[in-house]
């Protein structure tokens, strides 16, 4: 597993009954290397779903370049479907992912596409629908419409999942997740990243984002004006502005007993890093 | 006042749903509703404006009953309600005629349509987009167009399910804001997953396995940190690092 995904100067622009009348992207270059974790951010409408779409060439640039392993995508006899088994998109809106009788069909439905035997097929389906949350018992036979609106997200996810792509997208993930949900997701994306795999994550959650990702990409009216990391974004008020960006909850909650913090303390960057440096702190006080 | 009596619920073919509500939605208030997926949060709202009838029990809108097929139209008009997801309640071909749609089913007169919609497409920073259709808008333009739609009906009691969760951060905060300011006339109710906006509430109610779990002051449940844990929930940020800050001493 080693993806490599490389956008040159992108320009995009709607076409069609709703055609825009500016470009949506406007010369974007960015690249993402294999293993990392990306998050994308930016106002609603500045173009990230849009952008993500162009990975797998759902969409078409009018101008620039998407490369994959150093192969444009859009040269002749380029194999999208091999490239779609490459790079899984889970949707913003679950509702357009789902589309199977059973959740257990859903799951099924990417990994039986792959001509996997069926023991694989199976023990793919329930490893994703424990990994999003689902016990198997209870949701496998259900239909995913009618599920609540976190259970079809997780659903999407799990689906994607199933298909054990290398490069993982996903747009607003924890949109309308419980709290146990967004905590889930942590985790699940730290193992895919050991499991050797890339992701990247659009969301407006700071306080997730800061937990795991450590680039950021930030995106305004279709154009790429920031690419460093979270704690570099945190302190970059200008680029905060502009973004309509707020800091983490959690910062916002640290930074109002700031004149009582250790520096230690002070720096860390979200709630889990908090906590285990308080621990730390604790234990060696007790000590001494 | 909405009174809901010995309210239970089950969808067809299953047994889930929500059991046993009894509760009074007094005028004016704004109540935050948190729970984890699954926990009938959705499925509470729903009833509220007879979206679904209870199997047992009543739901009383100013007294009219959801269940009565002739007071449903006037139960819609007083109850708004802005859906989870925004793709199930947009119909019109424009934004602008998204928002007009409403004013024009309740009888709304021409000018003050006019008015209203242009008021809406301001508040909610839609001029731009105004002649676009709903349908190929972003996640986070489609909310705001569903808020404004059903804000613009002016309901007494306006039902909002997740309102905020596809928004930017700074949307979020003046969305918040704008709830606010609207429980000063009218009722408000806001599923959320976020306890820093359920914490800007009057009220908190804690959906659990379909039970009305706990009825309370948002703070006062936010600090019982055992409550909340084995809830799978979570206080505000503000509160866990104060707490831990208080239990190291360091405040
Ligand atoms: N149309 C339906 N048919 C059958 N069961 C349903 C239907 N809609 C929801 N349910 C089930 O009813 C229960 C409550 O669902 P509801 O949508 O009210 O949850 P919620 O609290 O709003 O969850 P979320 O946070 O995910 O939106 C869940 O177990 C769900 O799976
Ligand atoms: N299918 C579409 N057709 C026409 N315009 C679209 C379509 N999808 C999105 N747009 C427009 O393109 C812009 C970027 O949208 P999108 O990429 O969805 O934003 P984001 O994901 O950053 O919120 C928005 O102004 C939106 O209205
Ligand atoms: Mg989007
Ligand atoms: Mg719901």
């Amino acid at each position: 597993m080693s993806l490599h995904l490389e956008l040159e100067n992108i320009y995009y622009r709607y076409r069609g009954i709703a055609a825009s009348q500016d470009h949506i992207l406007r010369g974007i270059s960015f690249e993402v290397r294999p293993r990392e974790c990306v998050a994308l951010v930016g106002p609603s409408g500045s173009g990230k779903t849009t952008l993500i779409q162009h990975f797998t060439g759902l969409l078409k640039p009018d101008r620039g370049h998407i490369r994959v392993d150093g192969e444009n995508i859009w040269s002749r006899k380029y194999d999208f479907v091999n490239l779609r088994r490459r790079i899984g998109l889970v949707f913003q809106f679950p509702e357009g992912q789902l589309f199977e009788e059973s959740v257990e069909k859903d799951v099924a439905f990417a990994p039986s596409n792959l001509g996997l035997a069926q023991s694989e097929i199976d023990k793919r389906v329930s490893d994703a629908l424990t990994a999003v949350g689902l016990p198997y018992d209870q949701f496998a036979a259900r239909s995913p419409f009618s599920l609540s609106a976190g259970e079809k997200r997780r659903v999407a996810i799990a689906g994607i999942l199933a298909m054990n792509p290398e490069l993982i997208v996903f747009d607003e993930p924890t949109a309308g997740m419980d709290p146990k949900g967004v905590g889930r997701m942590k985790s699940l994306i730290r193992q895919l990243l050991q499991k050797g795999h890339t992701c990247m994550i659009i969301s407006h959650h700071m306080d997730f984002i800061s937990a795991v990702a450590r680039r950021v990409l930030v995106l305004i009216n279709g154009k790429l004006i920031f690419d460093d990391t979270v704690g570099e974004l945190f302190k970059n008020n200008t680029v905060m502005e502009r973004a309509s960006l707020e800091q983490s909850e959690f910062r916002q909650a640290l930074l109002r007993y700031q004149s009582c913090l250790p520096a230690e303390l002070l720096h860390t960057t979200h709630w889990e890093e908090f906590h285990r440096k308080l621990s730390n702190l604790n234990l060696r006080q007790k000590k001494s | 006042m909405i009174r809901i009596e010995d309210l239970y619920f089950t969808y067809l073919n299953s047994e889930r749903g929500i059991f046993k509500i009894n509760l009074e939605i007094n005028r004016n208030e704004f109540i935050a509703i948190i729970g984890s997926n699954g926990s009938g949060k959705t499925t509470l709202a729903r009833c509220l404006n007879g979206l679904i009838i209870p199997c047992k029990g009543r739901v009383l809108v100013d007294g009219l009953d959801t269940g009565d097929s002739q007071e449903i139209f006037e139960i819609r008009r007083r109850v708004g309600m802005v859906f989870q997801n925004p793709d199930n309640q947009i119909v019109s071909a424009t934004v602008e005629r998204e928002i007009a749609f409403g004013l024009e089913n309740i009888g709304i007169p021409t000018r003050e349509m006019i008015m209203r919609v242009e008021r809406m497409l301001q508040q909610f920073d839609l001029q731009k987009l105004r002649k676009k259709s709903p349908h190929y808008l972003s996640g986070g333009e489609k909310q705001r167009l569903a808020l404004a739609s059903v804000m613009a009906m002016e309901p007494r009691y306006l039902v909002l399910d997740e309102p905020t969760s596809l928004l930017d951060p700074r949307a979020r905060k003046e969305i918040m804001q704008t709830c606010k300011r609207m429980s000063e006339e009218m009722t408000v109710v806001l599923i959320t997953q976020f306890p820093e906006e359920a914490l800007m509430a009057d009220r908190l109610l804690i959906m659990h396995q379909g039970n009305l779990f706990a009825d309370d002051h948002p703070a006062a449940l936010f600090s019982r940190f055992d409550l909340m844990r084995k809830l799978g929930l979570e206080p505000p940020m503000q509160f866990k690092v104060e707490n831990e800050l208080h239990k190291s001493g360091l405040i």
